[in-house]
């Protein structure tokens, strides 16, 4: 059994996933406060189907895991795992900017 | 009221075990973010996505033809009755709706793939399919795949002379979309099942023993293609590529190791899939 490392492996729903990890980064949301909170760290707005394809791979990978639902709302927290695979992507960001801001610099 | 009436039809799009894993939650959410044409839409790709999800997570398993006649061999008399007539008049329809298309495949090409995939696919639906009407519209949906990938180099074909291009010569008609489509959808069913099912691996499909297989059977459509431009051998040749498939499989010992795991499963629980 083969399971992700990087975020890329979740083809489509990596940039959303992305999100939703960067979301859950500070403390744990249920669907709707992960919707405002992208939509304010990011500008975009996630439809549900959208959001709930990420999660439900996110979950797979295990990079984040559901807690006690409250009414109908069920809060998510990052794992461990899920931690890693998002510090390890940021790193990868950063060098891109860096180099994307280096060759703007130059021409 | 009746946007949450909407908003429970939508969720039935998508497959039994996500709506009871997740279906509570997703409902409080769209009642929370208010359901619009464009989230209904996104919704609707989205119990497209899990379906096919689901649908790649079984094509994933093992298959093969002792499990397949396995399996096969212990239908009860009640799903026989169901399951055959189902898949046969499925198959029937989409046949005769492809004559009447005008697409020219022998219809004995037709059934053979299509017995051949409802056999080979019958083996996944150890466990998660469990009604005849539903294997049936698997088996069917399988079948159709694999006469869409048959047929795809006729459409394109049609699509060239639609669009205003030059007629092609019976090779570039047949050979060359059939060759871009192959590999596209290959391509791309490859990359949609690592992007869906991500704990899982095309049987097989890292084996040197399947590589080997693929190089020799892409060199022996090459080479049989080049030398031949009767259209009888192409369509053979891609009959054989399809029917070899599981034959590939078979040969990795992942595939070994699965199929007399579930073998051994069968025996032991005794029970129709």
């Amino acid at each position: 059994m083969k399971k992700h490392d990087s975020l890329q492996d979740l083809g489509r729903f990596s940039e959303p996933a992305l999100l939703i990890l960067i979301s859950l980064a500070d403390s744990p949301k249920h669907g709707y406060a992960m919707t405002q909170d992208i939509e304010r760290i990011s500008g975009q707005k996630l439809g549900p189907g959208t959001l709930y394809g990420a999660i439900t791979r996110l979950e797979d990978a295990k990079w984040i895991e559901p807690l006690p639902a409250e009414d109908r709302r069920r809060p998510y927290k990052l794992t461990s795992a899920g931690t890693r695979v998002l510090k390890a992507r940021l790193e990868t960001m950063r060098a891109m900017t860096k180099a994307a801001q280096a060759r703007l610099a130059d021409a | 009221m009746r946007n949450d009436r909407l908003a429970r039809a939508l969720l039935r799009l998508y497959p039994r075990a996500w709506r009871e894993r997740y279906g509570d939650e997703f409902l409080g959410l769209i009642d929370e973010t208010g359901l619009t044409s464009r989230s209904a839409a996104n919704i609707v790709a989205g119990a497209v996505t899990q379906r096919a999800r689901l649908l790649l997570a079984w094509r994933t398993r093992e298959t093969d033809p002792a499990v397949a006649i396995h399996v096969f061999a212990s239908l009860t008399a009640r799903e026989a009755l169901i399951e055959w007539p189902t898949f046969c008049a499925l198959f029937a329809g989409t046949v005769v709706g492809l004559h009447w298309l005008g697409v020219p495949l022998p219809l004995w090409a037709w059934w053979m793939q299509a017995l051949m995939q409802y056999f080979l696919v019958r083996s996944d639906f150890v466990g998660p399919v469990t009604t005849p009407l539903r294997r049936a519209g698997i088996g069917y949906y399988f079948a159709l795949e694999a006469m869409a990938l048959a047929s795809a180099a006729f459409l394109s074909g049609r699509l060239l002379i639609a669009i205003g291009l030059p007629e092609p010569t019976s090779d570039a008609f047949l050979f060359v979309p059939l060759l871009a489509f192959v590999t596209l959808a290959v391509r791309v069913g490859w990359c949609a099942m690592r992007s869906n099912q991500p704990h899982s691996e095309w049987p097989g499909a890292r084996s040197w023993e399947v590589r080997l297989w693929r190089v020799v059977g892409i060199t022996l459509f090459v080479a049989v293609s080049l030398g031949d431009s009767d259209m009888k051998t192409i369509w053979g040749m891609t009959t054989t590529i399809f029917l070899c498939r599981p034959i590939m499989n078979r040969l990795s010992r992942t595939s070994v190791a699965r199929r007399r795991e579930a073998i051994a499963r069968l025996r032991k629980a005794r029970v129709t899939p």
